[in-house]
């Protein structure tokens, strides 16, 4: 299920100006935003009925980006009449501890930052390695209640020139809510049941297609062995784990995801020893405990 | 150790042959290996697996590749799969595009043996398992019984 923002930042009820700031929608009570969109040719707008929640590790979030240390949530947002500067910040996030009141910094992302955060979320998206679970969700739209009452307090249409450094023009209108989420145990392990019965699932079809076959390239081709290559490293510790029982199997899937090497060479063929190889190598670099 | 019903749904040829399974699973060797008389290795001349190849044999999965490490051991083309009194020999099954998928090597007996990828070994008739997994016999190879690994 696919949670969109207006979900999240719904329950109060009373911010449907700013979250249904799009073009075709009847449900515009605010003149002066209704009036922003119609005269500057921000018809993108309408791609605000797709923002969306996301949820992301804090920390794979932590790794690319330490000073967010601490950070609960980034909400997304455009400033629509902005984009008609090439100085202003267009679209910017801003950042929320667990005290969604007020954002840590008012002044939002640079576009610098927006552009690296993009980048890193959609290959997170891509990867798909979070879930939003129901007590998130839940948590989700508690936290979206103080983000919508700061929405509110904070928009500021006034000025003389929105353009200008004095100027109080404060529009954001939200297109996404990033939720970073703690290495909770429950979800954690979650995650990992979900990859292991996958790889169990794939693993049992291939073992039974191919058993017999002599050629490891063979072998390798099968659908089933491609995608358990395509599962990534979060799939290593399961082929660690079940090399011990069966010593061919994972040897091509372990070099090609992790592109490493630890058989030598006067133990090439040898089965065992380059599993035993392997299993040393996964110690070393701690996916065997 | 008799005949096995999970080796006959893999190869329909061998219950239509005489065969009997001769060893217990084993992942530590295959056909190509177990052909030359290795059983500590799994030959593959793939060399981004890092299996076994015979040096300065090229690596690629080629019946003149096959050929060729065969012919290291002292083994020659040959058009007979028959038993001849004083030679021993390899058959190679090749699939449809002609790479080898499997071989196998003829006993005094005049039945042949075979590992079957991490599988059982087993003694056959050639015919046995011909089919859709190891193709058909692509080549034969020969070499006097005197000759050693």
């Amino acid at each position: 299920m696919t949670y969109r923002l207006f979900e999240i930042l719904s329950e109060t009820g009373n911010h449907a100006d700013v979250v249904w700031a799009d073009p075709s929608s009847s449900d515009r009570n605010d003149t002066h935003l209704a009036y922003a969109i119609e005269t500057t040719e921000t018809q993108s707008l309408a791609r605000l009925n797709q923002a969306d929640f996301i949820a992301v590790s804090a920390q794979t979030l932590y790794e690319h980006f330490p000073e967010l240390q601490g950070c609960s949530y980034l909400l997304f947002a455009t400033h629509p009449l902005r984009e008609l500067s090439d100085s202003a910040k267009y679209l910017t996030y801003y950042t929320f501890t667990n005290d969604c009141s007020q954002p840590i910094s008012s002044s939002g992302a640079s576009a610098k930052e927006v552009h690296k955060m993009i980048a890193f979320l959609e290959n997170q998206v891509i990867q798909g390695v979070v879930s939003p679970s129901s007590e998130m969700i839940d948590q989700a739209k508690l936290s979206g209640q103080d983000i919508s009452k700061w929405l509110e307090s904070a928009f500021s249409i006034g000025g003389n020139d929105f353009l200008d450094d004095d100027s109080n023009y404060f529009v954001p209108i939200p297109v996404a809510l990033v939720a970073i989420i703690g290495e909770n145990p429950e979800i954690k392990e979650s995650r990992v049941d979900t990859v292991k019965e996958e790889f169990t699932n794939l693993a049992s079809q291939w073992v039974h297609d191919v058993e017999g076959m002599s050629s490891t390239v063979e072998m390798v081709k099968h659908s089933a062995y491609q995608k358990i290559i395509s599962m990534g490293k979060v799939v290593v510790p399961f082929l660690l784990e079940d090399l011990r029982q069966n010593p061919l199997y994972w040897l091509p899937a372990l070099r090609q995801i992790t592109q490493q090497n630890p058989v030598q060479p006067e133990q090439r063929g040898k089965v065992k020893q380059m599993a035993e190889a392997w299993l040393n190598w996964g110690k070393q670099e701690g996916y065997i405990v | 150790m008799g005949r096995a019903i999970h080796l006959e749904l893999r190869y329909p040829n061998l219950p239509l042959t005489e065969y009997t399974v001769t060893s217990p699973k084993s992942q530590e060797y295959n056909c190509f290996a177990w052909a030359a008389g290795d059983q500590e290795r799994w030959w593959q001349p793939t060399p981004e697996d890092e299996f076994f190849w015979i040096e300065g044999v090229p690596m690629e999965e080629t019946l003149l590749a096959y050929i060729k490490a065969y012919q290291t051991l002292g083994y020659e083309l040959c058009n007979d799969e028959t038993l001849e009194i004083g030679y021993e020999k390899i058959a190679l099954y090749v699939n449809d595009e002609g790479i080898p998928v499997h071989a196998a090597r003829q006993l005094t007996s005049g039945m042949w043996t075979s590992k079957l990828g991490a599988l059982e070994d087993i003694e056959h008739e050639l015919e046995g398992l011909t089919g859709e997994r190891y193709g058909n016999v692509g080549q034969v190879l020969r070499r006097s019984n005197q000759a050693t690994i």
